[in-house]
């Protein structure tokens, strides 16, 4: 073993906090990146083949003739068509089930436990529910009066985001409140046989025009839904792209600049060693055979780092693997070893580490071993800044911080490089929670309604009372966003529309909520092309007012309007906003919505975000002390001189803490500062891409308390490493040091 | 000879003038002498020996060190040069601190040519017993011993000795004399030291005396003394 070999693991020991802090550092980051990318390469892989293997729709439609001749139609153009019935079944325990028969052309049930159907008292339960309820295959439930036994979870792919409503609770759910569930065509003829049937096409390519056209021509459409405006399709498609965005920045972000401020540490641990580097080279080393000893240690922290931190992945995927298949009710085709992550996660800590150390000792090692010599541990060297800056006021301990922050200033701005990634950390647990709140506010401050119910005809006379209005689905006219009409009675007072002063906006205009306004980048006084989406009748609104309503993307008109816009009757209504529930038929229902359940799937929603939020905290403030120790413990070495000269004039260790370490508040507070506007920057441009396609639109929001709730634990965090530095001061030995300073 | 220097400056930039730490220094050392450069502070004596050493550049005049011209040398020769020829000594020892007494020898013996026996060598300098105890653990004159083992295990053909007796006492000093003394007569090793002792230059061969970074003086000592003899 070369000799000088030897110095590591004493090196390793003796510094251990720093070193095993720093492979933490690079473990975390490591372990983030490659879980997350693995998750998400399965996640997407597995989706792909459940739309391939279920043969997913290209569209969802109703005829408005029968077919004459399916088949002949289906082989002329090359479609796959097939009805399908669906019910609503209450299944006990506030869960509602909605009961499809079982496809096998499109839309196939995919089975993930269990086995398919073959008899007419079983049923298939939806992987969400089944895995929020924790069901067991075997069980028994009772669906609108008839015993049915669970032989099988299965997902059916444009229920793939299982909601159950598409309007403003979309973006909700609650898998504890709904699901869905498959039995076979003849148990449906038994259960429901007026049972509500679409019908589903999937052509070859997933294009849908020429289809469109075609079934137009041969049996006319009354309802035209593309599989891409299909939000239990889209909303599964967009946040899987959201997590990827957010997921693959987020880590990769994070493991660069933990890279990043290990490399300037490391760096610095390497100056400090220049007299005995000095030394070696007068002993007849080379500058190579030093610097490739300087880098065993960075190596050694980086690889080891990055092998533990993939294990850990390993450990850790599985079960975030099972929650996100869980929530969006794909099957996990694929558990697939993440190569270029795993690459990359063991590369990028060596790749950024080592060249950054390297650098580093070879433009010190350039030197004279005399010159490295002389430069000891007392680095005399006064820096241009040092010998500009005059202090003449206050105290001596004021003056020596400055000082000692002035001499330090690539320490602070390490320090500070530290203080900014975890700031960032803590305020995005602040800024998810803040703008959570504030699309729920938004989605609930404008509504005093509780209940909603959407009729199957538009009817003139209403015997049930509420507030009547108009509601028809539009496209806009590159087909991109499908979003809701609304007409409403210029008396409306359930749903008030209001500006940014909080104004109630007369509605007697074209109102667009800020949640289209974003997506669409629309202005007052701009244009908005849109189809109607039923009858493909194309039409240009200008926009009058923007609501402040981040959770719908909708257009508000008068509801004379709206009715003349779709041909619906002078004075009709298809919908119902009410205070209390109404006694409406349910076969004139085709959904009711009450906000009781809205907010209870939003906050169901919202429970499993905070687990999130707190361990992105916990992550935060380990980083920080981490980055905060590291920093510190340079700050101790480099001092050592200055330390131990005032040790030996009288000055105490609380004393010298605050006069060698406290210049780092500075850096701390700057590092904080600068995270905010960085963190809200960088999340609007990735929140205004990732819910361009969605019903809703994220306001970001970091309020003040937020801000200072996470001030508050990034201070304590700097306060308990100063704390621990405090130790390390004293430490510090006189006469050792002296000695040290000299050799 | 196995030193030729032949008008040698060394310039040091101070603010924005500069200042000539050598000066037309010409001197030439044969094998095997024991040398002492002299002087007080400030004087170039370190400068030269470390110009000597092959661990600092002259900015002018020739420098010829056991063959090998030292003045245009590269980096790479240099190092070369370093580890085949020469041994240093320095006045605060410069040993690694966490490598043991016989590490510390290791690390020299590890990338020398023809190595003295490690074992041998901390014999010789009184250090077996301690040969895994670290440095902090040692005293200044056991920590200069060790220097010396470091020095010597590479069989030189010079040694450069800055101040070897800077930071000791008295008795302790005498007795790094004597080691130094001994290797001279041993292992026939040229042997240069600097001090500002003028009491070390009686136990050596010749006196090089430094004054401002020019010789001021350089003669043979008269009749050598044991180290054992030397006093101040």
């Amino acid at each position: 073993m070369n000799t000088l070999l030897k110095r590591l693991p004493r090196t390793i020991r003796s510094n251990q906090w720093l070193v095993y802090g720093c492979v933490a550092l690079v473990v975390m980051s490591c372990m983030l990146y490659v879980s997350i990318n693995a998750l998400l390469v399965d996640i997407s892989e597995s989706k792909t083949r459940f739309e391939r293997e279920s043969r997913i729709e290209s569209a969802t439609f109703l005829p408005r003739e029968p077919f004459a001749d399916l088949s002949t139609f289906e082989q002329d153009h090359g479609f796959a068509i097939e009805r399908r019935r669906e019910v609503d079944a209450a299944a006990g325990q506030g869960l509602a089930l909605r009961v499809f028969e079982h496809t096998a052309r499109v839309n196939i049930p995919a089975i993930t436990s269990g086995r398919d159907l073959q008899a007419d008292d079983e049923m298939l339960l939806g992987q969400t529910v089944a895995t929020a309820l924790k069901a067991r295959l075997g069980t028994t439930m009772t669906l609108l009066g008839r015993s049915f036994t669970v032989v099988g979870f299965a997902s059916v792919p444009d229920y793939m985001y299982p909601i159950r409503t598409t309007d403003d609770a979309g973006i909700m759910l609650d898998p504890k409140a709904f699901g869905i569930a498959v039995i076979t065509p003849s148990a449906m003829d038994a259960l429901a046989p007026e049972a509500l049937a679409t019908w589903h096409i999937r052509t070859v390519d997933g294009s849908t025009s020429t289809a469109k056209q075609e079934l137009t021509r041969t049996v006319g459409l009354t309802f035209w839904q593309d599989l891409t405006a299909n939000p239990r399709y889209t909303l599964a498609t967009a946040k899987l792209e959201g997590a990827a965005s957010v997921s693959t920045t987020m880590p990769l972000v994070i493991l660069l600049l933990t890279c990043l401020l290990l490399a300037a540490a490391q760096g610095r641990i390497v100056r400090m060693q220049r007299a005995q580097l000095g030394t070696l080279k007068a002993l007849g080393y080379s500058t190579w055979e030093l610097v490739v000893h300087e880098l065993a240690l960075p190596a050694i922290i980086a690889l080891a780092g990055s092998v533990l931190g993939i294990l850990m992945s390993i450990l850790t995927m599985r079960p975030l693997l099972d929650l996100m298949v869980s929530y969006f009710s794909i099957p996990l085709y694929v558990t697939t070893v993440p190569w270029p992550s795993i690459i990359f996660g063991l590369v990028a800590p060596v790749a950024l580490l080592v060249p950054a150390v390297a650098l580093v000792a070879t433009r010190l090692l350039s030197q004279t071993p005399v010159k490295l010599m002389q430069t000891t541990v007392a680095n005399n060297h006064v820096n241009l800044l040092e010998r500009s800056v005059h202090l003449r006021g206050g105290s001596f301990r004021k003056r020596f911080a400055t000082r000692t922050a002035i001499r330090g200033l690539t320490r602070l701005a390490l320090l500070m490089l530290g203080a900014m990634l975890a700031g960032y950390l803590l305020l995005f647990g602040g800024a998810m929670r803040d703008s959570m709140d504030s699309l729920i506010r938004s989605a609930f401050r404008d509504t005093t309604y509780n209940y909603t119910y959407v009729l199957t005809a538009p009817r003139v006379e209403n015997p049930w009372g509420g507030e009547s209005l108009t509601i028809a689905p539009f496209t806009t006219a590159d087909g991109r966003l499908t979003f809701q009409a609304m007409g409403l009675p210029a008396t409306s007072t359930l749903l008030v529309p209001r500006n940014t002063k909080g104004e109630a906006i007369p509605i007697d205009r074209v109102i667009i909520t800020r949640a289209l306004a974003d997506k669409l980048g629309l202005e007052v006084g701009e244009s908005l092309a849109v189809t109607q989406t039923a009858t493909a009748q194309d039409l240009t609104l200008t926009v009058d007012a923007v609501a402040e309503m981040y959770a719908t993307a909708a257009v508000i008109l008068p509801q004379s309007r709206l009715n003349s816009i779709i041909g619906a009757p002078a004075g009709s209504f298809n919908a119902l906003f009410s205070t209390a529930r109404l006694d409406v038929p349910s076969q004139d229902v085709v959904m009711t919505m009450s906000m009781a359940e809205s907010k209870a799937a939003f906050d169901s929603v919202i429970e499993p975000v905070w687990i999130v939020l707190g361990l992105i905290a916990v992550f935060a403030v380990f980083i920080a002390l981490m980055a905060l120790s590291v920093v510190t413990t340079l700050t101790v070495e480099e001092e050592r001189h200055s330390i131990s000269v005032l040790k030996v004039l009288g000055y105490h260790a609380d004393e010298l803490n605050a006069m060698v370490l406290g210049s780092g508040i500075i850096a701390v507070v700057a590092g904080f500062a600068i995270s905010v506007p960085l963190l809200l920057s960088s999340w609007r441009s990735l929140f205004a891409k990732t819910t361009s396609t969605m019903t809703f639109s994220l306001p970001i929001r970091l309020s003040p308390l937020s801000i200072l709730v996470c001030f508050v634990i990034m201070l304590a965090t700097y306060l308990v490493s100063l704390r621990a530095a405090r130790s390390k001061v004293q430490s510090v030995g006189m006469a050792v040091s002296l000695k040290a300073a000299r050799e | 000879m196995l030193i030729e220097l032949g008008k040698v400056g060394r310039r040091y930039r101070m603010g924005q003038g500069e200042f000539w730490a050598l000066k037309d220094v010409t001197l030439g050392i044969p094998e095997g002498q024991l040398v002492t450069i002299l002087g007080p502070s400030g004087s170039g004596k370190s400068t030269l020996l470390n110009i000597m050493g092959g661990i600092d550049r002259a900015d002018a005049g020739t420098v010829r060190v056991a063959g090998v011209d030292l003045s245009h040398a590269s980096e790479r020769d240099l190092t070369q040069f370093r580890r085949d020829t020469v041994g240093f000594v320095f006045q605060f020892f410069n040993l690694i601190p966490n490598l043991t007494v016989r590490e510390n020898v290791e690390v020299t013996a590890d990338i020398a040519k023809k190595p003295l026996s490690i074992d041998e060598v901390l014999e010789a300098v009184a250090l077996s017993p301690m040969a895994g105890r670290f440095p902090s653990e040692l005293s200044g004159g056991e920590q200069q011993r060790v220097s010396l083992a470091r020095a010597v295990v590479k069989n030189p053909a010079l040694l450069l000795a800055d101040e070897p007796t800077g930071s000791l006492d008295f008795v302790t000093s005498r007795d790094i004399l004597r080691l130094l003394v001994q290797i001279n007569e041993t292992y026939h090793t040229t042997i240069v030291l600097v001090t500002h002792n003028a009491a070390i230059a009686d136990m050596t061969d010749r006196l090089i005396r430094l004054r401002s970074g020019e010789i001021e003086e350089d003669c043979l000592v008269g009749r050598r003394i044991k180290a054992e003899e030397v006093t101040w």
